[in-house]
């Protein structure tokens, strides 16, 4: 086997994981396995947020390291699932080389949900969170058209390469200004309720979730860096819907 | 009361099923990561009904979503992110930031510090529930055998 194109297997894997939202761990983890396919070699791998190297050292010839920047972040559950898949079937030799790198170019490429499923799911989203805080049928109603205007916003910007926390300032301003907006008609009861419910999408549950993750299993570099990612978006959230807020009283 | 707790559990099934799928799980597991956040929500609210301290509920349920994660895991031979990520969705203190930004606002300094320090102390049971399960070995899950078709 070519250590080069093992080596860019490897990273591509390792890249896709981290980009995807998935713990610091299993990127290094996945990115070592798929290199220990090389025989008589060493491996080692190292990744954190907003990069990852590796580096293949056979024990006939040269060592060989490479380096990947990662830019943009955006969670995708499906990519960590498939790329996840792919390189237990290939350590397993269960496929070749050249398959894999093939099915891993597809996984790449995947494009995600489409824009309007991704809207709905959001909207829907903030509908059935309304039931958890004790809202109403009215306040559900409410949730589901903020939750509308909140999801386009976000799939809309998303879209665009905005940075993420400027999409999540942008989006809670629309719920806070649009729930204030769309109570003083009389649909919906519960001001707090609806704000809360369709603020829960935004809420940094992913960061805080891997944060632990990353801590425990003792990469206390990217544990901290998403321990700030998740007060820099619970701060967004809440900039954003205290600005819509005050805006909306002072126009009002 | 029964129809209280068959109200949350179905409206938090739905509710992870759809955020799930704004996170782009894959549509096969979506079940799956919605079932996961209703019992872990169903818990808490059990919980607190059965006068449990918030922290403590909190606490527990997220050590009901982090198990059950596991365990799918294995079972469906995926990731347990996958299951992990939209099951805490409904226990992240969401209504604390939002108290604690209203009483800010409102110039009601005391109150904020307090929700403030509420909201750091649900963030850190859920980081804690985490913490404790996914430091469990593999082996603790894998007790039901799946058969080596599906297995990857």
């Amino acid at each position: 086997m070519d250590k080069n194109l093992v080596l860019k297997l490897a990273l591509d894997a390792g890249e896709t994981l981290i980009s995807c939202g998935a713990e610091t761990y299993r990127a290094e983890d996945t990115v070592v396995r798929i290199l220990s396919v090389m025989e008589n070699s060493s491996s080692d791998a190292f990744a954190i947020p907003t990069g990852i190297f590796a580096t293949i050292t056979p024990q006939a010839s040269s060592s060989r390291t490479s380096i990947r920047r990662i830019l943009s972040r955006s969670t995708n559950l499906e990519k960590i699932e498939r790329v996840n898949s792919l390189s237990r079937r290939f350590v397993a030799g269960k496929i070749s080389l050249d398959d894999a790198i093939i099915e891993m170019q597809e996984i790449k490429e995947r494009k995600p949900y489409s824009f309007w499923f991704k809207t709905v799911s959001f909207m829907l989203t903030c509908t059935f969170f309304t039931f958890l805080f004790d809202g109403n049928i009215n306040d559900a109603l409410c949730a589901t058209f903020v939750g509308f205007i909140a999801g386009f916003a976000n799939s809309f910007m998303s879209k665009r390469k905005i940075s993420s926390f400027l999409v999540i300032l942008f989006s809670s301003m629309f719920i806070g200004f649009f729930a204030k907006f769309f109570l003083s008609f009389g649909i919906g009861i519960h001001e707090d309720k609806i704000i809360i419910a369709c603020l829960m999408p935004l809420v940094p549950g992913v960061a805080l979730t891997n944060a632990v993750r990353d801590i425990l299993s003792g990469d206390y570099l990217s544990g901290v860096a998403r321990i700030v990612e998740a007060l820099a978006v619970a701060v967004a959230t809440a900039v954003g819907i205290g600005l819509a807020i005050g805006f909306y009283t002072y126009i009002f | 009361m029964i129809k209280y707790f068959i109200i949350q559990f179905v409206a938090a099934f739905f509710g992870c099923v759809f955020f799930a799928a704004t996170l782009n799980a894959s549509k096969k597991e979506l079940t799956w990561s919605g079932l996961t956040g209703a019992f872990g929500w169903l818990s808490y609210c059990i919980l607190l009904k059965l006068n449990v301290s918030t922290f403590y509920s909190m606490f527990l349920a997220t050590v009901v979503v982090s198990l059950i994660s596991r365990f799918l895991s294995h079972l469906r031979q995926a990731p347990s992110t996958v299951f992990l990520i939209p099951g805490i969705l409904p226990l992240v203190p969401g209504a604390g930031i939002y108290y604690t930004l209203c009483a800010v606002l409102d110039g009601d300094s005391l109150t904020g510090f307090y929700k403030g320090v509420e909201t750091f102390k649900m963030a850190g049971a859920i980081a804690l529930g985490i913490m404790i399960i996914t430091s469990l070995p593999y082996k603790t899950f894998n007790f039901i055998k799946i058969s080596k078709s599906k297995k990857l």
